[in-house]
C-alpha cells in the first residue's frame, strides 16, 4: 500500500471515528457564543444600547484564557473552564483512532504498509488535518452565530470587552492588528503541538495518561504565566499586546515548532522498534 | 445476601483495589495532594515570618491547618489538579472495568455461576468504593502531612478573609466550632461523590464500545455541568459545580445542601439505576 493510499484511508477513517465529536464542537462553540451574547446585556445592562460584538469578540471570547494568577491565601485559583474544556475535547478527539489502528484490521494495514514511518507519518498528518477541521469548524459556527445574531463579521476587537467581558486587566486601550492574528492562529498552532504530542505520548504511556498529562500542562500553563509552559500563548489574553508583562507569540512559535518536531522525530524512531502484537 | 455475591463481592473488591491502575492512580493523585501539602506548608512559615517581622497582632487564628490542607485552600498548583481531575481520577482505577471483562468475555464465565443482578451490584459496589477510596487517601495523607506542620487552631469569624467560609455556608458553625468534625463531613461527602464520578463509567460502559470513552465521558459531563455555572451568572448565587463544593472552602459560591442531595441523589439513580436495570437484562451469555 503506498503512502497516498495510507493517507486516504487515515483520512477517511478518522474523520469518521471523529464526526460525532466535531458535531459535538460545533454544539460547544454555540453555547459559548450564546454565554458571551447574553453576558453582554448583563453586564451593558444600565448602557442606553448593548455594544456589538465582532466575530473576532466571540473568537477572543472563547479562547482568551485567563490573566496571571498571583497565589495568595485570599484569593483563590478558578481555572479558566471554557478554554481548558475546548482544549481538552479536541484532544480526547484525536485520541482515540491512532490507538484504535494498532488494533484489529489497522494492524492488517499496518503490514500492508511499506515501513512504518509513512504510518506514522500518515498518522500524523490526520491527526494535524482533525484539529485544523476542528478550529474552521469553530471559526463557522461564529460566523453562523455572528449572521443570525446580526453580529458584525469583522476582525476588529472591541477594546471594552477586553477589561469589562474578559477581565484582562489591561492597561491599554487599543489593540494592534497583529493580537487578531494571535487569537485566530496560536491558540490553533499550540493545539496541533499538544496534539502531537499526545499521540506520541502514547507510545509510552496509555493514552489515557497521556491524556491526563496534556490536561495536566493545561492547568499548570493556566496556573503559571511562563514562557515555558506552551499552553500560556494559547492564551491571548497573556499575549504582550494585551498585558505588560505578557508572551510573544514569535517565541511560542518557534517553542511550539521544536516540541513538534522532536514530537514527531521521537515517535517516529520509537514506532519502528514498537511492539505492535502486544498493544494488540 | 446469597454466598455467591458475597464471593463476588470479594473477588470484585480484590480486583478493585489490587489492579496496577488504581494503584498508578493513587500514585498520581498522592503527588497531587503532597504537592499542595509542600507548597501550602511553605506559604505557612513563609506568613509567619512576615508577620513576626511586623510584630503586633500575629493573627493566629488566621493562619491554620484547615485552611492549609487541600480541602481548606484554593491557592496551589496541587489543589487545581487534584480538584478539577478528580471525576478522571475517581474513574481511571476500575471504571473500565465492565468494558474489558465484556470484551474478554469474563463475564460469561461469571454470569453462568451467579444471577446478573448480583454481578452488577457486586461491581457497582467495587467501582464506588476503588473510585472513593483513590480520593479519600490523598485528602487524608495531605490532612495528616499539613497536620504535622502547622497547627490546628479553631478558626475565628474574625478572620474569614483568610477561611472563606461565611454565614450560611455549608456546615459553617462545625467550622469555627468544630473544625475536625468539618473535615470528616467533607472527606465523607468527596468519597461519595468520587465513587459516583466512578459509578458513571461503569453505567457509560454499559452504551459505548470504546474504553478511552468509558472514562472520559463522564470527565466531560461533569466539566459541562460545570460550564453550566455560566448561565446562571448574576441570577443564582449557589454552587452547582461538584468540582467547586466538592472543596470544603467556597471556591466561587457557597455551596447548598439541598443542591448536593439532589444532584448526590440523581447521580445515585441514573447510575444505580441504569446498571442495575440494563445490566439485568443484557444478554450476556
Amino acid at each position: 500500500m503506498n503512502f497516498y493510499k495510507l493517507l486516504k484511508y487515515d483520512l477517511k477513517n478518522g474523520f469518521r471515528v471523529g464526526g460525532l465529536k466535531l458535531m459535538i464542537i460545533i454544539l460547544m462553540t454555540l453555547a459559548f457564543c450564546l454565554d458571551f451574547y447574553l453576558r453582554k446585556d448583563i453586564v451593558y445592562m444600565v448602557d442606553p444600547l448593548t455594544p456589538p460584538g465582532t466575530w473576532m469578540d466571540y473568537l477572543f471570547y472563547i479562547f482568551a484564557g485567563i490573566k496571571e494568577y498571583t497565589p495568595s491565601i485570599t484569593e483563590e485559583f478558578i481555572f479558566p473552564i471554557k478554554w481548558i474544556l475546548i482544549h481538552l475535547f479536541i484532544l480526547y478527539s484525536t485520541l482515540y483512532y491512532p490507538h484504535r489502528d494498532l488494533s484489529s484490521l489497522g494492524l492488517n494495514v499496518l503490514v500492508r504498509t511499506k515501513g512504518r514511518l509513512a504510518w506514522w507519518l500518515s498518522k500524523s498528518i490526520w491527526n494535524i488535518s482533525y484539529v485544523l477541521t476542528c478550529y474552521i469548524s469553530i471559526f463557522l459556527t461564529i460566523i453562523i452565530f455572528c449572521l443570525v445574531a446580526n453580529e458584525p463579521i469583522s476582525l476588529e476587537i472591541t477594546p471594552m470587552f477586553v477589561n469589562d467581558l474578559l477581565d484582562a486587566g489591561s492597561p491599554f486601550d487599543t489593540f494592534p492588528s497583529y493580537l487578531a492574528s494571535i487569537i485566530l492562529l496560536m491558540p490553533m498552532f499550540i493545539s496541533i503541538v499538544l496534539n502531537l504530542v499526545q499521540m506520541t505520548l502514547g507510545l509510552f504511556i496509555k493514552p489515557l495518561y497521556s491524556f491526563g498529562m496534556m490536561a495536566v500542562i493545561l492547568l499548570a500553563s493556566a496556573y503559571f504565566l511562563n514562557p515555558f509552559f506552551i499552553g500560556n500563548y494559547a492564551m491571548p489574553i497573556r499575549s504582550e499586546y494585551v498585558i505588560e508583562n505578557g508572551l510573544q507569540a514569535t517565541t511560542g512559535v518557534m517553542l511550539s515548532a521544536l516540541i513538534m518536531t522532536l514530537a514527531f522525530l521521537i515517535g517516529s524512531f520509537y514506532f519502528k522498534r514498537y511492539d505492535i502484537l502486544a498493544e494488540e | 445476601m446469597t454466598s455467591t455475591f458475597k464471593q463476588l463481592l470479594k473477588v470484585e473488591l480484590a480486583k478493585a483495589l489490587k489492579n496496577k491502575f488504581f494503584i498508578t492512580t493513587l500514585i498520581i493523585a498522592l503527588l497531587f495532594a503532597l504537592f499542595s501539602a509542600w507548597y501550602m506548608i511553605d506559604l505557612y512559615f513563609y506568613s509567619l515570618r512576615g508577620l513576626s517581622r511586623m510584630g503586633g497582632n500575629q493573627m493566629i487564628q488566621a493562619l491554620s491547618l484547615f485552611n492549609h490542607w487541600i480541602g481548606g485552600e484554593a491557592t496551589s498548583l496541587g489543589f487545581t489538579l487534584f480538584f478539577t481531575l478528580m471525576p478522571l481520577i475517581a474513574a481511571l482505577p476500575y471504571g473500565w472495568s465492565y468494558f474489558i471483562e465484556n470484551k474478554s468475555g469474563y463475564v460469561k464465565t461469571v454470569v453462568t455461576r451467579s444471577a446478573k443482578t448480583e454481578y452488577f451490584l457486586a461491581k457497582y459496589i467495587a467501582t464506588f468504593i476503588s473510585g472513593g477510596l483513590v480520593i479519600l487517601i490523598p485528602l487524608l495523607i495531605n490532612f495528616i502531612v499539613v497536620a504535622c506542620f502547622i497547627p490546628a487552631v479553631t478558626p475565628s469569624t474574625m478572620y474569614t478573609m483568610y477561611h472563606s467560609v461565611y454565614h450560611g455556608s455549608l456546615w459553617s458553625q462545625s467550622y469555627y466550632t468544630n473544625p475536625v468534625w468539618f473535615v470528616i463531613l467533607y472527606l465523607i461527602l468527596d468519597f461519595i461523590f468520587a465513587g459516583l464520578f466512578a459509578t458513571m463509567s461503569l453505567t457509560v460502559s454499559l452504551f459505548v464500545k470504546n474504553r478511552i470513552a468509558v472514562i472520559l465521558v463522564p470527565f466531560f459531563l461533569i466539566l459541562v455541568l460545570h460550564y453550566s455555572r455560566t448561565f446562571l451568572a448574576y441570577k443564582y448565587y449557589y454552587e452547582i459545580s461538584p468540582l467547586n463544593y466538592l472543596h470544603s472552602t467556597p471556591i466561587i459560591n457557597p455551596a447548598n445542601v439541598w443542591i448536593i442531595i439532589g444532584q448526590g441523589l440523581l447521580f445515585f439513580i441514573l447510575t444505580f439505576g441504569l446498571t442495575m436495570r440494563l445490566g439485568g437484562k443484557r444478554e450476556l451469555l
